[in-house]
């Protein structure tokens, strides 16, 4: 043995960290060989059941779907049924913060065809999450919504098979947790383009939010991206991750309906921006964490007026019906106590903490 | 730097790219953007064409690419283009990455890649030897989803007009750790380490050691 080789002793091996990273990885490569139909999916969701995507859902699991391990490819991408699979990895900065453990590479599709890729696993007890995320994603591309591209999924019958939603990989994406936040407030007027991508995320959930019966379900600041590329493009910011979205076929019942919708993804915000970026547990992205000020009226400028400006110009637009125009006002000014509470409370906890 | 890159106007067929992303450097009237074309959109940075001594200056940086894109123009046009990956953006931002794997970039490395590539620099140019001019934050790229094995972070094209004769008694190990420090604040201090490091491996490779 030269001296440059290294024997690691057996019981030291149990002590490396494991590259939890690389298993998943090894566990797709594995899932993909065991694939036995490739195929695309049919699905139609029918925007006037009274919801829609899980009625889709179970249409799909009644008629479309196989008893094998599959992978479903969404027909407006990839409209031809393929033989072989294979995945090569790469290496990257961002998602590192996913709970599911996302990583990317290419999907070698036959010859000729590579297709760069974010996979997303579901694994165990949270198999059927990668139904939702792609049903719910296609839903709401058809609902006008810019967002990533899917791919298709995979999803087998057994308990023991592996799930996987698979999106086009957006090289030029950032989402608002990549960035490092901690010069931003209170001199927000100092970044304008800080603060323009906080209003393109704002508009977007305006724009989500203005039917009333729609919301994203996770809205936390990594889930928030820009997609680069040009400037004057209007759709280049996105919300991302749809796993956990709620979208009604039916007009909301009332304001309180309206409010439950918009309030649960605005709160979801205002945590993420109020929570320190370093903390093991539902970190945030850190925008207003360890400052000083007054962190409601920063939420305000940074957002939320932007957001109320929105949903109003949109209702003016819509030549709603009194009695919706007097429904999102009514959701409009709950919205903004509540939220208030709720800024109030993130401040009054970061000064105990 | 108090913001996201600069922004220029655009004109009809092209358009600039977004602040988080651009690289774009006004001081060297440098033009990060995006054109369609039939195959897609694709991202590009032109800027003037460099004289006879940045040439000079640029061509060991080149060679060894550490240079971001792949540069087009002829050698005697007006205006010279880089077309550049569409992950390509400035250090500046970045939140800091600590999650490990085989599949991760982590900052431990990104600043021990730093540390390297600037420290190839220093050593580029024998007894004549050259530093970043500016905030050295300015000139340097960031590329993500790479495969494995290909380098991650680049100079951005321009740098050879952004250098300038190092004097004996100035360090640039020194000055590029003190502006890194006041980019990334109390960041740096946990991957300085990681930063000297690679600054040193730099030196040692030039050594030929
Ligand atoms: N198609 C894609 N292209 C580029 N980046 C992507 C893509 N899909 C995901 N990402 C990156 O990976 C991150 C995690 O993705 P996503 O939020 O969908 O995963 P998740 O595990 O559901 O995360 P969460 O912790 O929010 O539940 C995103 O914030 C984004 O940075």
């Amino acid at each position: 043995m030269s001296s440059l080789e290294i024997e690691i002793p057996t019981e030291a091996i149990g002590m490396l960290p494991i590259d939890h990273e690389q298993e998943r990885i090894r566990d797709f490569s594995h899932a993909l060989k065991r694939l036995q139909v490739i195929r695309p999916a049919e699905i139609d969701t029918d925007f006037t059941d009274e919801r829609p995507v899980p009625f889709a859902i179970k249409r799909f699991l009644a008629f479309e779907h196989e008893d094998t391990l599959t992978f479903y490819t969404n027909p407006d991408v990839l409209g031809a049924p393929v033989d072989r699979v294979r995945f090569s990895p790469r290496i990257s900065r961002v998602g590192k913060q996913s709970r599911h453990g996302v990583f990317f590479g290419d999907l070698q599709l036959g010859p000729g065809l590579q297709v760069p890729v974010a996979v997303k696993p579901h694994l165990d007890e949270e198999r059927d999450s990668c139904l939702d995320e792609y049903f719910n994603t296609l839903a709401i591309t058809q609902l006008g919504m810019s967002t990533l591209v899917e791919l298709g999924f995979i999803y087998g019958d057994r308990e023991e098979d592996p799930a996987y939603s698979i999106t086009v990989l957006q090289e030029g994406l950032s989402t608002l947790d990549s960035v490092d936040w901690s010069s931003f407030y209170p001199d927000i007027e100092e970044h304008p383009g800080m603060l323009a991508l906080w209003k393109g995320a704002a508009y977007q959930a305006a724009k989500l939010h203005a039917p009333g019966n729609r919301s994203h379900g996770d809205l936390a600041g990594r889930n928030v991206g820009e997609k680069g590329g040009a400037l004057s493009d209007q759709t280049r910011v996105i919300l991302l991750d749809w796993e956990s979205a709620t979208i009604g076929g039916q007009p909301p019942r009332d304001a309180e309906v309206r409010y439950s919708h918009s309030h649960s993804d605005i709160t979801t915000i205002v945590e993420s921006m109020c929570r320190s970026t370093d903390v093991d547990f539902r970190a945030g992205i850190g925008v207003f964490a360890g400052k000083s000020g007054d962190w409601w009226q920063g939420f305000r400028a940074v957002f939320l007026d932007s957001y109320l400006e929105r949903r109003r110009q949109i209702l003016d637009q819509t030549a709603a019906d009194a009695a919706t125009v007097r429904d999102v006002n009514e959701e409009l000014a709950e919205l903004e106590k509540s939220l208030q509470q709720d800024v109030a409370m993130y401040q009054d906890l970061a000064l105990v903490s | 730097m108090t913001d996201f890159g600069e922004v220029r106007h655009d004109s009809a067929d092209t358009s600039t790219t977004s602040r988080r992303f651009n690289l774009a450097n006004d001081s060297i009237g440098s033009h990060d953007f995006w054109i369609e074309v039939p195959t897609g959109t694709h991202r590009f940075i032109s800027l003037p064409a460099p004289t006879t001594r940045q040439r000079q200056l640029r061509k060991p940086l080149e060679e060894d690419g550490l240079i971001l894109g792949h540069r087009r123009a002829s050698e005697a046009a007006a205006t010279e283009t880089y077309s550049i990956p569409a992950s390509a953006r400035p250090l500046a931002y970045e939140a800091p990455v600590t999650r490990e794997g085989a599949y991760s970039y982590t900052d431990e490395e990104l600043f021990h890649d730093l540390g390297d590539l600037l420290g190839s620099l220093s050593h580029k140019y024998g007894d004549d030897p050259q530093m970043v001019a500016t905030d050295v934050t300015r000139v340097l790229a960031l590329v993500d989803f790479v495969q494995p094995g290909e380098r991650q972070v680049y100079f951005t094209p321009g740098v050879e007009r952004l250098l300038v004769p190092r004097p004996p008694e100035v360090s640039a190990e020194g000055q590029y750790a003190e502006q890194l420090e006041t980019v990334f604040s109390g960041r740096f201090d946990e991957v300085a380490i990681y930063f000297r490091m690679g600054f040193a491996e730099a030196a040692a490779a030039a050594r030929g050691e």
